[in-house]
């Protein structure tokens, strides 16, 4: 099984260990900060190594560059915002580069997808896809809400955020009992999200059933 | 109120006492919720005003006790007043940030009913004011006016919240902090009304509606607290923390 360590903010790193793991790459370690990370590489020697290039405290640069000298053969994922620092990746030979969550992109990787192998289908790609984006609005509102409504999911249906796509009605049970009302709110912020997949029969149903 | 059969002072002491017994928990609860955002999202910079409502009041009624009970001088108006009218503006902000995720609910029918209730509250509270004789400053009638007029105002989110958060358990927090609130327009209008004519003091029978109002917030907190409190261990999206 491919392995990866995540180093970025901590939202991005709780939704790509969800989304990697759904595609059988097993998360092995996380950090929140550069500093670590040459540690926790030394310590794991994992396959991929998932790394932001903007954390506020510490040179990254200098950081995937040790990580690259120590082993030339890991597969460096770096997610950056600012397009300028394309041209100062060159020394960290990256094997892609991504825009944020730009995750159709990183599950085509040939190693990911080989990792998925036969298991990997199109519909994993709608799950990570929906999850994503009940994650997203759910963070918006706040990190005890993203964790109640993960939480209640597990507890009272034992489902994750990716099972949301077969189970709608689970995600909306949970957002009503909290927010009432109020829940037809969260329910159009993601269906704003995915209304340009709409086409799309699974997510078409999907939407369907949480907004009745 | 039975402080007061012992006489003024049993009050004034009771009174303050309990008060601060009060506000201390609902200021520790305030900042508990403020840090489990972990200042992230609507949410989160909701719950930091919030908190810096609740402290600016704790810190005026401190001062107001220290006044009282210390320096045994008349704490209305004084620099308490600054901290409790420099709170509402926190207040507001909490609810505007707390509400922002869901406004596309609110509805123009939501905002006129709202805003009919507050407007006829507001006039009746003024006009009232107006035909009672006072034994005040202008300035001290104008201080002891803010506090019932900002309350009513801001019960306009309050009713908001209920209407978006109907049937939802997050609509017990805003119904505590309405029933809240209108305590502390009654007992705001009180403490006005009984100031005007100087019979107001300390441990008034009208006080025990402030700790009422204070008592509403600090269980909406509380309720709040516990809804946001359960973790599953089991579930593995919470697991990603033990790969630290």
């Amino acid at each position: 099984m491919l392995t990866t360590i995540i180093v970025d903010d901590k939202n991005t790193v709780n939704i790509f260990s969800e989304y990697l793991e759904m595609f059988g790459v097993k998360v092995v370690s996380i950090d929140y900060d550069e500093k670590e990370a040459i540690k926790i590489y030394k310590k794991y020697r994992s396959d991929i190594l998932v790394s932001s290039l903007n954390m506020p405290q510490y040179d990254c640069i200098y950081t995937l560059k040790e990580i690259r000298d120590l082993d030339p053969n890991v597969k460096i994922a770096i997610i950056i915002t600012d397009s300028e620092i394309f041209e100062k990746l060159d020394c960290l030979k990256p094997t892609e580069v991504f825009k944020p969550f730009d995750m159709k992109k990183i599950t085509t990787q040939d190693k990911i997808t080989q990792a998925k192998n036969t298991g990997f289908t199109v519909d994993d790609e709608k799950n990570a896809l929906v999850s994503f984006v009940i994650t997203e609005t759910l963070l918006k509102i706040g990190t005890s809400t993203i964790n109640e409504v993960g939480d209640r999911l597990y507890a009272k249906y034992h489902c994750y955020f990716s099972d949301c796509l077969e189970h709608p009605e689970y995600l909306k049970d949970v957002i009503q009992e909290l927010f009432g009302n109020g829940s037809t709110a969260v329910i159009k912020t993601i269906r704003e999200h995915l209304a340009e997949f709409e086409d799309q029969q699974d997510v078409k149903n999907f939407l369907f059933v949480i907004s009745k | 109120m039975v402080a007061n059969y012992f006489g003024h002072d049993y009050a004034l002491w009771t009174y303050n006492l309990m008060n601060l017994a009060i506000t201390t928990p609902l200021v520790v609860f305030s900042t508990l919720l403020m840090i489990r955002e972990r200042f992230h999202g609507a949410f989160g910079k909701a719950w930091i005003f919030f908190t810096a409502f609740i402290i600016l009041w704790f810190i005026a009624e401190i001062i107001w006790a220290v006044n009282e009970l210390v320096y045994k001088v008349n704490p209305f108006p004084s620099e308490a007043d600054i901290f409790w009218l420099t709170a509402y503006p926190c207040y507001f902000i909490f609810t505007i940030y707390y509400l922002k995720p869901f406004k596309n609910r609110i509805s123009t029918k939501i905002g006129i009913v709202t805003g009919g209730v507050t407007i006829t509250v507001a006039i009746f509270l003024m006009y009232y004011t107006s035909m009672q004789e006072s034994t005040i400053s202008e300035f001290e009638t104008m201080i002891g006016l803010a506090y019932p007029m900002a309350d009513t105002i801001a019960l306009v989110p309050i009713i908001m919240g209920l209407f978006l958060f109907f049937r939802g358990q997050v609509n017990f927090l805003w119904f505590c902090i309405l029933i809240g609130m209108l305590c502390f327009i009654v007992a705001d209008y009180g403490f006005l009304f009984f100031s005007l004519d100087d019979s107001y003091y300390s441990g008034h029978p009208i006080d025990i509606i402030y700790l009422w109002a204070y008592l509403f917030l600090l269980y909406g907190t509380y309720s709040y607290n516990k809804i946001f409190m359960k973790r599953n261990q089991e579930n593995k999206f919470n697991d990603q923390d033990k790969f630290r």
